[in-house]
């Protein structure tokens, strides 16, 4: 008989985690194996992590310098998907006219924007800033459009019926409704922003960063490397997404179930 | 038919206004009829019910009273003055409770000062102790979905009070809940408003809830809206659970049930 | 842990953990028995009889260094020696011995830094012949704008991800006394020509029959260059033919065939350089590029191609200069004796 999931402790989710790992990178191992292929091909787990920590050295500014262009995109990509958001809820004929071109804009290939990125803006952190922020940028716009149009309407009639003033029936009613939205989208952008910054830095890049890397490492076939560099790749990109999540939780806490009640202001305590 | 049930009392020379007037008032949408020639009339602290089937133009009433909707003929006056289309007048309660997701309890009691002119520290320590007058005072800081359904309507109504309106609408607002929860909510009620001698008009589809909490039950027909009959409660208050089984209630109750099922059109005795 | 506070853990009931077992378990089975049926590459004969000959490109768009094979092809040379060779360009520039490696390539046209840097990393490729016998890499600017090696600082250079690039650019960084964080070297793919004729760079880095190729043919001049060669690096060949040491122990037949027609089309096209171009342009009328450019840089290639021993063959110091080189600069991690990177024995 199938139970209801429970919340686990946290200490269960990390082991979990560290299992799901584990298997996979066993799986790794096998099938390495099993289709008996070369390292130069497939190099295990193990000499992939080897490759990153023996140069790490060389790689921290380097991951620095992603992790910057990944931070800095991320957020621009989310301011600008949110005031577009508010814009097109707020005026229906920008919304009739920006949205089809908003839909359009993702289906854009990045890897064919980011070479025309780099002749028009150099070779220097802007296009990379731009290719992380139109990957970010348009979730966040689609999750709190929906978050502003499917406010409860009796919501609204409320607020009339109390005579509020429009704005702070906007900042009071509408923007907070946003949120929990919003952060869906930011969890997805989250998650892609750091490929990227990867793809803006192989297209041209003056400074040096692990896209870079990873393309010099596959040149001198250090394929370890490569695979080594892919794995921290995706450590960023997931603590982003948990980190994203960290952040919702806080900003959001009447959708934590776990938080029933706010910490009191004084000024709320009885005289 | 009209109810010509305007009462001027006469106290050393004075005459009192009625709070409340729907003059007169009829709706049509689409070029259908919903509500035809609606008169009522309230006084200052009368708790006055509306019962009739859905779809009778209940909630369209409600909605030209608080101002949301403007009638297509007829006004509203409150102490005298037109209100009629103006929002912000009357304090207006769902049977949604509509607290708002991201405020605690007091944040959303406050709303209606939040929503005008900002909330103060005054309005806070306001609600802290409505709060804590009617039970919910460890409940300040938590937010709505740790709440029950009746200590959320709980909350929507003290919220409703806050705006300190001198004429609450109150539109089914313990249909959602369960029988048990809706009889503590309806004793808390009479509690409330006979703290504040509130000026009340009540919708709801229980005829036992409207007799039990109010001075005038108005019985409506639908299709076109407009009130049919106007039944006088005069059971004693304070009321309590015992008058529930009183043979003066089943009497209201058998009255109340006739008109609800054949509309006659006929007037009570004063 | 037992199964149950597994599945409990999982949030499966136990009708379903063994469902989950049962599908991870085939799974299993399926991946073991993929590895086992393993496929071989044999190669069959082409309708003509002849034998396919796959031959991996090193870079992933054509250009006028193929002239040699397409020549072949086209004059009938590979014909002549029961050879069908299948030109075939690799996704990016730094796969060509991987292809090798995993078998979806016989011979390759390789730089002699991935030679290296394969043996490093265990990879048993091997160099069974000299393309070109001069390095002909370098500094580029615009005509008339000469490079100023003592001014290197703050300059952007334009480099390309393929391993003759890394092995070369520490010693422009020697030569300019800079640190690789004093200069902006701009990553390119394919080009860096042009943006450095745009201004988009200050110096390019290229070989010297493609800068030639790009800025002859665009602005009617040659281009302002440095050789690296002058500056320090070691004059080696970039380019050679490559394969397996594995396919060579079974294939020393075609090898041999392979290099015996390359050796003839080579000298053809030196010796009608206007009508080997043609024919590449007629084989491959999409190369993306003007006669002209392809005219320069085939004439410009000529020049690399002759050696001390003619055509195709190495020298053992040639290897060893070039592994000495890389590991003074740090780029080579483990070398070899320089028997272990080449042969001559499949030169005609």
């Amino acid at each position: 008989m199938r139970r209801r999931g429970r919340a686990l402790p946290w200490i269960e989710r990390v082991g979990l985690a560290v299992a799901a790992i584990a298997l996979i990178f066993g799986a790794w191992n096998v099938a390495i194996v099993a289709f008996d292929l070369q390292p130069f091909v497939l190099p295990t787990p193990q000499s992939s992590i080897k490759a990153v920590a023996e140069n790490w050295s060389a790689l921290a500014p380097l991951t620095w310098q992603t992790v910057k262009e990944t931070a800095v995109g991320f957020v621009l990509g989310a301011l600008i998907g949110f005031v577009l958001a508010v814009v097109m809820s707020l005026f229906r004929p920008v919304q009739r006219l920006v949205y089809p071109a908003l839909i359009t804009s993702q289906a854009v290939p990045i890897v064919a924007i980011a070479a025309p990125l780099v002749i028009l803006f150099g070779f220097g952190m802007l296009p990379k800033l731009i290719i992380v922020a139109w990957i970010v940028f348009f979730p966040v716009v689609v999750n709190v459009l929906d978050g502003l149009a499917h406010i409860d309407p009796d919501l609204i009639r409320l607020a009339k019926v109390m005579n509020a003033s429009r704005s702070r029936e906007f900042v009071q009613i509408r923007l907070p409704a946003t949120l929990s939205p919003l952060f869906s989208g930011l969890k997805i952008g989250a998650t892609y922003a750091v490929t990227g910054a990867v793809i803006g830095e192989w297209t041209a890049s003056s400074q040096q960063g692990l896209g870079t890397y990873l393309l010099s490492a596959n040149s001198s076939l250090d394929v370890a490397s490569v695979f080594g560099v892919t794995l921290l790749l995706t450590v960023i990109g997931v603590l982003s997404f948990l980190l994203v999540m960290a952040v919702e939780s806080t900003a959001t806490p009447w959708d934590h179930r776990a938080t029933a009640r706010r910490r009191s202001r004084p000024a709320d305590r009885l005289p | 038919m009209r109810q010509d049930v305007t009462r001027a009392c006469e106290e050393g020379g004075r005459v009192t206004e009625p709070k409340l007037v729907v003059d007169a008032v009829s709706c049509t949408f689409d070029a259908t009829p919903v509500l035809a020639e609606v008169d009522l009339t309230l006084e200052q602290g009368e708790f006055v019910s509306i019962v009739g089937p859905s779809g009778c133009g209940k909630s369209t009433l409600f909605n030209i009273v608080s101002g949301l909707v403007r009638p297509t003929s007829g006004r509203v006056s409150l102490d005298g003055r037109d209100v009629t289309g103006r929002t912000g007048q009357v304090g207006y309660m769902l049977q949604k409770d509509l607290l708002v997701p991201w405020r605690t309890v007091i944040g959303n009691i406050v709303l209606g000062a939040a929503l005008t002119r900002g909330a103060t520290r005054a309005d806070r320590h306001e609600a802290a102790r409505l709060a804590t007058r009617y039970g919910l005072g460890e409940f300040l800081d938590h937010y709505p979905h740790a709440l029950s359904g009746g200590m959320r309507q709980r909350v929507a109504l003290m919220r409703t009070l806050a705006l300190k309106a001198d004429v609450l609408l109150l539109d089914e607002p313990f249909g959602a809940l369960d029988s048990q929860t809706r009889l503590d909510m309806q004793l808390w009620l009479l509690s409330v408003c006979e703290d504040l001698n509130a000026t009340i008009l009540f919708v709801t589809h229980d005829v036992d809830e409207a007799i039990f909490l109010s001075d005038r039950v108005a019985v409506m027909t639908g299709r076109p809206g407009s009130i049919a009959a106007d039944i006088p409660i005069e059971l004693p208050r304070p009321r309590g659970i015992d008058t529930l089984t009183t043979p003066e209630f089943t009497e209201l109750k058998r009255r109340a049930l006739s008109l609800l099922h054949r509309p006659a059109f006929e007037r009570s005795a004063p | 842990m037992t199964r149950q506070s597994f599945a409990r853990v999982l949030g499966v009931g136990p009708r379903q953990l063994r469902v989950l077992t049962a599908v991870v378990g085939a799974l299993v089975l399926a991946a073991t028995v993929a590895a086992c049926g393993s496929s071989s590459s044999d190669q069959q004969k082409t309708a003509d009889g002849l034998t396919p000959l796959r031959l991996i490109y090193d870079w992933p768009g054509i250009d006028f260094e193929a002239v040699p094979i397409v020549v072949g092809q086209q004059e009938g040379f590979y014909k002549k020696q029961g050879l069908d060779v299948q030109l075939i360009l690799p996704p990016d520039n730094a796969t060509t011995v991987k292809m090798l490696a995993v078998d979806k390539g016989d011979i390759g046209f390789d730089t002699t830094s991935d030679v290296a840097f394969a043996r490093a990393a265990n990879i048993p490729v091997r160099s069974i012949g000299n393309y070109s016998q001069t390095n002909n890499w370098g500094l580029v600017t615009p005509p008339g704008k000469p490079v100023d090696l003592s001014s290197l600082t703050g300059k952007s250079i334009g480099v390309f991800t393929d391993s003759w690039t890394k092995a070369m650019m520490p010693y422009v960084l020697k030569a300019g006394h800079v640190q690789d964080s004093q200069v902006k070297q701009v990553i390119f793919q394919s080009n860096d020509l042009t943006p450095m004729l745009a201004g988009k760079i200050d110096i390019a880095t290229n070989t010297m029959n493609y800068a030639v190729a790009q800025i002859q043919s665009s602005t009617g001049k040659k281009p302002s260059t440095l050789l690296a060669s002058h500056f320090g690096a070691p004059d080696v060949p970039i380019w050679v033919y490559t394969a397996m040491d594995p396919w060579l122990k079974t294939h020393g037949k075609q090898a041999k065939a392979f290099l015996a027609a390359t050796k003839q089309a080579t000298a053809w096209a030196i010796a009608h350089p206007q009508k080997a171009v043609d024919e590449f342009i007629k084989a491959y009328p999409n190369n993306g590029s003007s006669r002209k450019y392809n005219l320069y840089g085939w004439q410009e290639t000529i020049a690399c191609l002759k050696g001390p021993d003619g055509l195709l063959t190495q020298r053992p110091e040639q290897w060893t200069q070039l592994t000495q080189a890389l590991t003074s600069v740090n780029v080579l991690k483990k070398s070899f004796p320089a028997s272990t990177y080449y042969t001559n024995k499949y030169l005609p």
